[in-house]
Order: C-alpha cells, then structure tokens, then sequence
C-alpha cells in the first residue's frame, strides 16, 4: 500500500515536471519560429532592376527587414537574356538562388528535376490566399512529380482583341457586334476575303495552344502526363486556317510572325484585328493615331466564355535554401495583396491575390469609357475568371516553336492538318518524359 | 637604275654567304666547348620559364577548349537534358538525328551556304580589296564604308533587311511601283528564297572583314611585277588574273578555309531574319539553329545536342581536309 501510494505521488511528481518542459517546449517552438526568420536569402528577379521597379523593390525589402530585425534580403537581378540558361546552369551547379522569379514555363522544369520546394506541402495554407486559376497555374503533376504547387502566384496578364472597325467596315463585316467565337471569327473572315484584297484577318494561324484551348480543345489530359490537342475537333480546327490562308485572309508573313511583327502588320492598316495588352490603346495612341478613332475592342476569341491565355508570373523557393521560412515569408509578403496592387500600378499588370482586382483603383481604371479603359475592363473579367491553358513544358521555346512550324507547313499545304498536330502531339510528348 | 637592278642580286648572294659562314663559325665555337661547360651556363630556371609563361594559356585552353570538347563527346552518348545528368544509352542520339526531319533540312540548308557563300566570300572581298587599295581619302571613305556592316550588331543587320525585303518593305514595295512585279516577291515566307536572301546577307556583312584581310596580303605582292604586267600589255582584268591572284592564292586559301568554316556554321542572320523560328514550319533551320533550339532552355536535350554538335565537327573537318588537299594539289 505505501509503495503503491509512493508510485502514485512519484507519478503526480512526474507530471507536474513534465507541464513546465511542455510550456518550455512551447516557447521553445514560438523562439525557433522567430530564430527561422533570420538569416539572409538571396531573391532574384527577372528584368526588374531599373529606375521603374527599383524604388518599390528596395522600399518593400527594407519594410520587411525592419519589421523582421535579423533577416536580410539580398535583392538580385538578371537580365532576360539568357535568363533560362543562366537558371539552368545555377539549378546543375545545385547553386540556385533561394526565391525564383518566374512564369510556369521557368518553374516547371525546375520543379520537375526537384530543385524547387512543394508548397502544397511545405505551407498549404497559402492557397487560400490566391485566386484559383494562379493557383492551378503553378500546380504541376505527373511524370514523376510530387504533385503540388511549386510557387507564390504574383503578377497576372492578359488582354483583349482589338479590331480595326474602319477595315472591317470596308470588307463587308458588321462592327456592330464583334466576333467572340471561332465560329463567328471565321465567318467574318469568310465575308473578308469575299470583299477585300491584301486586307487580312490576323496573324493567328492555329500555331499556338491558345488557339486550341479557346476552341474548348483538350491540350492535356488531366492528369498532365500525355498531350492530346490532335482530336478530330482540333483537326477541324486547325483545317479552318488552312482553308482561311489558302484563301489568302492571313499574310504569308505569319507562318513565322512575332508579336511585334503583329503590331506593325496591325498600325499599318494589314489585318483587322490583333491580341493586345489591356494598355496596349496608348501606344495606338502614340503611334498609329489615324488608326486609334477607328478601333474597337472585344474579348479574346473564345468558344468557353473566359479567356484561356492568361499568362502568370510566380516567385519559387530552391530546395536549396537553407532559409526556407523566411524565404517563404518574405515571399508571401512581396506577393501580398498590398503589395501586389502596388507592383501591378507599375507595370500595368495584374494581381494574382484573391479580391484585389475589386480595389478601387482597378474600378477607376476600368470606368471610363474611353478604350484603354474598355480594354482594362475586358481584361479585369478575362484575368478573373480565365485561365492558363499553355502547360508549362509546352510554353518553353522549342515546343512552342514546334506547333507554330507544323502549323506553318500545314497552312503550305505541305502536310495536312492531321499530320501537324500528330507530330506536334507526338514532339509534345516526348518532351514529357 | 638598270646597273643598280642588277648589282642587288649578287650583293644578296654575297649577304647569304657571310650569314652562313658566320653559322658555321658559331657552330665550330659552341662544339668545341665542353658538354658539361655548355650545359651549365643554361640555369634550370632558364628551362621551366617558358613552360611557366606557357601554363596560364594552356589551362585556359585545357579548361574552356579541351574539357569542354571532351564533355561534349561523353554527352553525346547520354540521354542527359539540362537538368538531369542522364545516362549512358550509346549511339542513340545517332541513331534519332537520322529520323530528326529538322536534321534534314538542317545539312541540306548548311551545306547549300557553304556551296553558295563560298565562291562569293573568295572572290568578292578580293575584287574589292583591288579597288579600294591606295592612300587616297576617297579610298579611306570606301574602306570605312565597306567595313561598316562588321561592326554593326548582327541583329541590327537582321532587322535592316528584314524591314527591307519583307512584303511591304522597300525593295518590293519598289518592283511594285514600276510594275516589275504583280505581287510581292515573297523574300522572307518561301524557303528557298528566304535561304538565298540570308546568304546574301552574310556575304554583305562578311565582305568587308575578308576585304581587309586582302588588303594586307595586297601590300605583300611585289609592285614590279604590277609594272612587268603592264609592259607585257596587260589589261587591269588581265592584271588582276594572273598577278593579284596568284600573289594573294595563300591569302584566298585561308579565306575558304574561314568561310567554310563561317558558313557551315552561320546562326546569327537566319535566326534574326526568321525570327528564331527557321523560317515557315522550319525549313530554313541550319545545324547551329538546330543545336541551339535542342540544347538551350530548361527542357535542353543537351546530349542530343552535342550529338549534333560532333557531326558538325565531324563535316567541318572533312570539308577542312578535302580543302588542304586541293590546294596541296594545286601547288604541285
């Protein structure tokens, strides 16, 4: 019984020890979560320093390292020359810096060799901080990959379609109601060539998953493994403008145009409507004034409703990182919604955090009712509510290149439709694995 | 001048002979000193100097020449891309360039430049080098403005003919206005005469850097052999056929051998003038094209790539030989 009773006062004796070690271990965990955000990380960017970005950059480094005393951000840039080669080289020499800037095209193959931290795991709750189309835009999955989300959505763009009401006018097409769908696109296309000479549609020739994607065609299957934009729908497709250039309503200069060539071919009068930027108007503005009075601006082509070339910025964490909470922190903080609207009113872009396209500015931009502010109203609905539909492995330089030169051979008539995308698929493909 | 012309052959011959007996004097002098004596007035910091001043050079070469190429060659036989280091999977890089369609219009736009660059590289710049020569400062003004195109960025003279030749740039716009042409010559959509408009972009830009090279090996051929042509009744074509020629053939061979080598390889003019692309659905891709497009990029297939880097190598140095042998015949 005295035993019994020494065990039980033994016992009391070791759990009144153990609750001061639980609180010790408590403050002990709350120390090491602030002991986690110091130390230095080093943070690159793409092209952003410069009299523009620098002043805004250098503030929100210094607010954070004031507000985390003992943390130290280290601001680098490099510029977009060479700026994948020079990732490259950095993530094979395991040197890579510990924030990333980039698109998924950046991001994806880093995530796939597994230099980049899964955020999915590492801090989940940051999904619910951004929208869901930049959130589905850094997740990757499939073909040995942890499934996850591999950066901080940040930056946002899109844009609408402009067209020339003066050229359409001329070529028989109503301008009352702009062409929102293939459908209606082609049509007009059709009444174009009926009516004009060297007037052309636009410089689009079924080159890039955008043009797939905004006709409802599949470019992956979900699971992200095997490419599939070669469906008898997607032939159809791509058959329209062969059958369009055959036609002769889109330039020879096309097959292997850039965006820029777009533009010139667009301000002096060639083709009748072209993809811009949601500010594209002033420089219409500036540049081709005769032509600004005469445009008109609508949504991206699309068969779904919502635009599915929105194109997303994100900043990633290296596996290599030796700080990686404060890398994580300091990361949520430059992509945070003040942060973000901030950035965005800088660089005409737009935010990725849920609810700061209602800030006011935003509303502003987009009341008028001049075109710029059509154009920004058009695309605050197509960021909203639109998505990427370009997978990352396709959107690197030399799968992208590829569909625009099977698409190019296709409009020659040198391969048929069919051929094009199966070699496309079957290039895509092997550039999964 | 006749009596002093013939008087400096003998005073040559007479030069020669005391340099030789002066050779033969050294020679007698240093065999008969001692071996042990004549080896140790040569210290042993005297023999690791120039192994010393040599090493800086050699392990930059070693690293950035050698090791580079070496990788290169062990790359080739892995499945390696930019991010994962791959595996041993033999000749199958080979094997895949042999079903690349890329590959095929790659060799074919390749070797077609140095067919159709070539010739042009050779003689052009000499032709010119001929007109330009002289201390005038006309000719100064010629020589600056031929050279022009060398130092202007390659993009720059990309972007200047591509605005040129496009459908609505200046040339066509010109043949259409005095009705040499319906429609626009398609300069820079159809293959074959994209290939041509950018061969005559490279010869443009390479004029001027072969014509200096000319005009140094201009200044080396003997003026009276000018003058012997001249009293032999020569006219300036016929001046330039069978003097400037043979007097500059050692010069001509090196420029072959650099335009061989420069066209095989040309990247920069197709590149600009079809916007990265190869021209439409890639028909115009040259084999540095080709390497770049494979073996740049976070997806790069680098061990593809350097297998089509070796088959450059490989054709560069086949065409090299078969030149050195030509001329070896031609100098017989």
């Amino acid at each position: 019984m005295k035993s019994q009773i020494m065990k039980g006062l033994g016992v009391i004796a070791a759990a009144a020890m153990l609750v001061p070690m639980a609180a010790c271990g408590t403050n002990s965990a709350s120390s090491s979560n602030k002991d986690s955000l110091k130390g230095t990380v080093t943070f690159e960017t793409w092209n952003l320093k410069n009299d523009k970005y620098t002043p805004f950059l250098t503030k929100a480094i210094k607010t954070y390292e004031k507000n985390h005393p003992g943390s130290h951000i280290k601001w680098l840039d490099a510029p977009s020359d060479g700026y994948t080669q020079k990732l490259s080289t950095e993530a094979a020499a395991g040197e890579l810096p510990d924030i990333i800037d980039g698109g998924p095209a950046v991001v994806y193959p880093l995530a796939k060799a597994g230099a980049l931290l899964n955020l999915s795991k590492e801090d989940p709750s940051a999904k619910n901080l951004y929208t869901e189309g930049a959130w589905n835009a850094v997740t990757f999955h499939g073909n040995g990959m942890q499934v996850g989300a591999y950066g901080y959505p940040w930056y946002v763009n899109d844009g609408p379609m402009y067209w020339n009401t003066k050229l359409m006018k001329q070529c028989g097409i109503s301008t009352d109601k702009l062409p929102e769908t293939w459908d209606e696109y082609f049509a007009a296309a059709k009444t174009m060539t009926k009516n004009c000479k060297n007037v052309y549609m636009s410089t689009m020739i079924g080159g890039a998953t955008d043009d797939y994607a905004s006709a409802g065609i599949k470019i992956m299957n979900p699971s992200q493994t095997k490419y599939i934009f070669n469906t008898p729908k997607a032939v159809k497709h791509l058959q329209q403008f062969v059958d369009l250039y055959k036609a002769g309503g889109i330039p020879p200069e096309a097959l292997s145009a850039t965006w820029s060539q777009q533009a010139d071919f667009f301000q002096r009068g060639s083709i009748i409507a072209m993809g811009g930027s949601a500010y594209s108007a002033a420089g219409f503005k500036e540049n081709a004034p005769d032509l600004y009075k005469n445009l008109a601006v609508g949504p991206k082509i699309s068969d779904e409703g919502r635009s599915a070339s929105v194109s997303y910025d994100s900043l990633s964490i290296a596996k290599t990182c030796k700080n990686p909470k404060l890398a994580m922190d300091f990361t949520r903080f430059i992509t945070n919604s003040k942060n973000q609207l901030e950035f965005d009113k800088l660089s005409s872009c737009f935010p990725s955090t849920k609810g700061t396209i209602n800030d006011p500015y935003f509303k502003k931009a987009s009341s008028g009712s001049d075109l710029q502010s059509q154009a920004v109203k058009i695309t605050m609905k197509a960021v909203t509510k639109g998505y990427s539909n370009r997978p990352p492995m396709m959107s690197d330089a030399d799968g992208w290149n590829y569909l625009q030169q099977q698409a190019a051979l296709a409009l020659q008539g040198k391969q048929t439709a069919k051929q094009a995308l199966d070699k496309a698929v079957d290039f895509a493909n092997s550039r999964l694995r | 001048m006749q009596q002093s012309e013939k008087t400096a052959p003998r005073a040559r011959v007479k030069e020669s002979r005391r340099e030789k007996w002066r050779e033969k004097k050294e020679a007698r002098r240093i065999s008969a000193i001692p071996k042990q004596q004549r080896i140790s007035h040569v210290s042993a910091s005297d023999k690791v100097a120039p192994y010393l001043l040599s090493l800086p050079a050699f392990l930059i070469v070693f690293i950035f020449v050698f090791l580079a190429a070496l990788n290169t060659i062990r790359l080739a036989f892995t499945d390696s891309t930019m991010l994962v280091p791959g595996h041993f999977i033999g000749i199958q890089n080979f094997l895949d360039i042999k079903n690349d369609p890329y590959f095929k219009y790659a060799i074919v736009n390749s070797s077609l430049y140095v067919v159709c660059v070539v010739p042009f590289m050779v003689i052009l710049p000499l032709i010119l080098a001929n007109l330009v020569r002289g201390n005038t400062k006309i000719m100064d003004f010629f020589r600056t403005s031929f050279y022009m195109p060398v130092v202007m960025s390659a993009v720059v003279v990309g972007m200047i003919w591509t605005n040129l030749l496009d459908s609505h740039g200046l040339v066509n716009s010109f043949f259409l206005a005095v009705h040499w042409v319906q429609k626009p010559i398609p300069f820079l959509t159809d293959r074959w005469l994209l290939l041509f408009s950018c061969m005559f972009v490279t010869i443009w830009l390479g004029l001027g850097y072969y014509m200096v090279i000319y005009l140094t090996a201009l200044a080396n051929i003997d003026e009276s052999l000018y003058e012997a042509a001249q009293l032999d009744g020569c006219n300036a074509a016929q001046e330039f056929i069978h003097v400037t020629m043979p007097g500059c053939r050692p010069t001509m061979i090196l420029v072959m051998m650099l335009s061989t080598i420069a066209a095989f390889r040309v990247f920069n003019e197709v590149y600009v003038m079809t916007n990265g692309l190869g021209g439409p659905g890639g028909e115009d891709m040259t084999m540095s094209m080709l390497i770049q497009q494979e073996g740049t990029g976070l997806q790069a297939h680098t061990g593809y790539a350097s297998a089509l880097s070796i088959i450059v190598l490989l054709i560069v140095g086949v065409l090299l030989i078969i030149e050195n042998v030509l001329q070896r015949r031609l100098d017989r």
